[in-house]
């Protein structure tokens, strides 16, 4: 049920999403333009070509990534919750995205790998990021297991050390570049075009079919590791998966929009307040809310102070912070009711 | 649904200390065996070890006559289920989702839940005389209720081997004795770290009384529930008198320093 109101609310979000903006297509056009795009069909001659260009070049990438990314955040907040026993982690909390920071800032202020064209960012930031995993494998990493203590303590430090890293080289940079730098940590979906997509969209699928498959040890992993043991899951070996298929994926996820904040913290409660904390049905629903939600706020990051654009990560915060403590105080006053 | 549980000359280290050394048992098949002993004695971590959480540096665990070590995580989860000490607290799951866990071990990880495992929660809960719960959020429930749910989750795997390590935790007296004739009732190999040793007697075919990683003495709780035995490993004075309405004998402590009055 939840589901089903899901994904009707993500194909809406996209159609009103992209017919939003500085110059405002009506919605009837928007589909028209999609579906003559998808289905190859002419379009008819009432819609000029430069809203062709701005509904399925411009806007219609940029609001997929968005989803793309809000529901790869929301899925790996969940599997990262989960893989560290601790509702306050979020995909950040491996310290994955502090790296792919540092890659990012020096692309910025220093131009390294700048053969590479305007890809160059996402290539760094994701290779730090992968850098990164490494070194927070090796050092957590005991006789081949990662406690979840060792693996947050770690992640953490790991983090601040390369926030350091990337505050310094802000520092000494000059202004313009430091904004651009901090523009990109802030998050923003604006570099999207079609051929941009095809890693995170493929990365995102991948991971979210793992996890899916993985849901009944995820299960098992929240009621604690021996509990998880005495139910048959080779414990070290699947939390050794998850912190790759995560860190993976928020290494992709952070290069190709920056380090979006609050979406993977907060979507995954939100579910699990709604629909209970068994993987297989929060996973997906994770997913299609994540999409939505980030959608809406890429929305509003164009609209609110146009013609400027606000960074992503602003108003995820500003936004789900409120909505999120409403939740909370709902949840818990239902279940005070419950328990009477 | 029965089999042997056997512990072979077993040594099992934490770090670099040896906790258990040279533990052998024979716990025979289908009865209730309670393991007793002061704090630190080893009972977790012989528990531990037989559930496969700790590994041995020597020796071996058997259930029936495979040594629970050469076992894959699943065939083991299918052979022993466990209520353990630790318990979940912020589980957002309800009583009925958690203790479906304990059908993992049954099912394919890509397959939803078979009419088996609903059966077998269904009959788990109402064992354990939780089915008003069934729908309750695991975090609205009371120490005693969760401790339940725990012992319903471990009879849902369905296994012919139970470890119950310290059941009785935060359980009023009535379902220590609830859960004890259960445990008895079931007719499964069951080996409990009890630390009330009354109940133990009362309910226990087998004890084992374990001091400093050692098995200092197992049989009948009659005849190793004595002073002899029990008052240099719990360094207390022990009297016993019978029970006048069971009959069993009662264990009475008093500390070794205090003078009768």
């Amino acid at each position: 049920m939840v589901a089903c109101v899901l994904v009707a609310t993500l194909i809406g979000s996209i159609v009103m999403a992209v017919s939003v903006g500085s110059v405002s297509v009506p919605p009837g056009t928007v589909w028209r333009i999609i579906a003559a795009e998808t289905l190859g069909t002419e379009l008819d001659a009432s819609i000029g070509r430069n809203l062709r260009q701005i509904v399925w070049e411009l806007r219609l990438p940029r609001v997929v990534l968005a989803g793309i990314v809000g529901a790869g955040l929301a899925v790996v907040g969940v599997a990262v919750q989960a893989l560290v026993r601790n509702p306050l982690a979020d995909p950040y909390i491996l310290g994955i995205s502090s790296g792919a920071s540092v890659g990012a800032a020096l692309v910025i202020l220093f131009g390294l790998f700048s053969s590479l064209g305007t890809s160059a960012i996402s290539v760094a930031a994701f290779l730090t990021a992968m850098a990164t995993m490494a070194v927070v494998y090796l050092i957590a990493n005991e006789s081949g297991r990662l406690s979840p203590m060792r693996l947050v303590l770690t992640g953490v430090v790991v983090g601040y050390v390369l926030s350091a890293v990337t505050s310094f080289a802000i520092f000494r940079a000059d202004p313009r570049a430091s904004q651009q730098v901090l523009f990109w940590l802030l998050g923003s979906f604006g570099r999207a075009r079609w051929d941009t997509l095809a890693i995170p969209a493929v990365a995102f699928l991948a991971v979210l079919v793992h996890l899916w498959w993985r849901a009944r040890p995820l299960d098992a992993l929240v009621a604690g590791d021996s509990a998880a043991t005495t139910f048959g899951v080779p414990v070290g070996r699947v939390r050794i998966e998850l912190f790759v298929a995560t860190a993976a994926l928020t290494g992709i996820m952070v290069a190709s929009s920056g380090a979006v904040g609050f979406v993977g913290l907060v979507v995954p409660h939100a579910v699990r307040m709604l629909v209970g904390g068994r993987h297989r049905r929060v996973l997906p629903l994770a997913a299609l809310l994540g999409a939505v939600f980030m959608i809406w706020v890429d929305t509003g990051a164009r609209v609110i102070a146009a013609p400027q654009e606000l960074p992503v990560g602003i108003i995820t915060a500003l936004v789900g912070g409120p909505i999120f403590i409403v939740l909370m105080r709902r949840r818990d006053r239902m279940r005070r009711a419950g328990a009477s | 649904m029965t089999t042997t549980l056997t512990i072979d000359s077993l040594d099992v280290k934490r770090g670099t200390r040896v906790v258990i050394d040279r533990v052998s048992a024979d716990l025979g098949s289908g009865r209730l065996v309670g393991l007793v002993g002061p704090n630190g004695s080893g009972k977790s971590t012989l528990l531990q070890t037989i559930y496969r959480v700790l590994s041995a540096e020597h020796g071996a665990v058997l259930v029936g006559d495979v040594p629970v070590s050469a076992m894959t995580p699943r065939e083991a989860a299918l052979s022993i289920a466990v209520v353990a000490q630790e318990s979940p607290s912020d589980l957002e799951f309800t009583v009925y989702e958690a203790v479906m866990l304990g059908r993992m071990p049954h099912q394919r990880s890509m397959s939803g839940e078979s009419d088996a495992d609903h059966d077998a929660v269904a009959r788990a809960l109402d064992t354990v005389g939780i089915t008003h719960l069934a729908h309750r959020d695991w975090m609205t429930l009371s120490g005693g209720e969760k401790q339940r749910a725990l012992v319903a989750r471990a009879l849902a795997q369905d296994c012919p081997v139970l470890v119950l390590d310290e059941p009785t935790n935060h359980l009023d007296v009535h379902h220590q004795l609830a859960l004890l004739e259960l445990a008895r009732s079931l007719g499964r190999t069951t080996v409990a770290a009890l630390h009330d040793l009354n109940l133990a007697a009362q309910f226990c075919d087998q004890v084992i009384v374990l001091h400093d990683g050692r098995i200092v003495a197992t049989g009948a709780p009659e005849q190793v529930f004595v002073a002899e035995v029990l008052t240099p490993v719990f360094g207390v004075r022990v009297d016993r008198v019978d029970h006048p309405f069971t009959g069993t004998p009662q264990l009475l402590f008093s500390s070794l320093r205090k003078e009768p009055s």
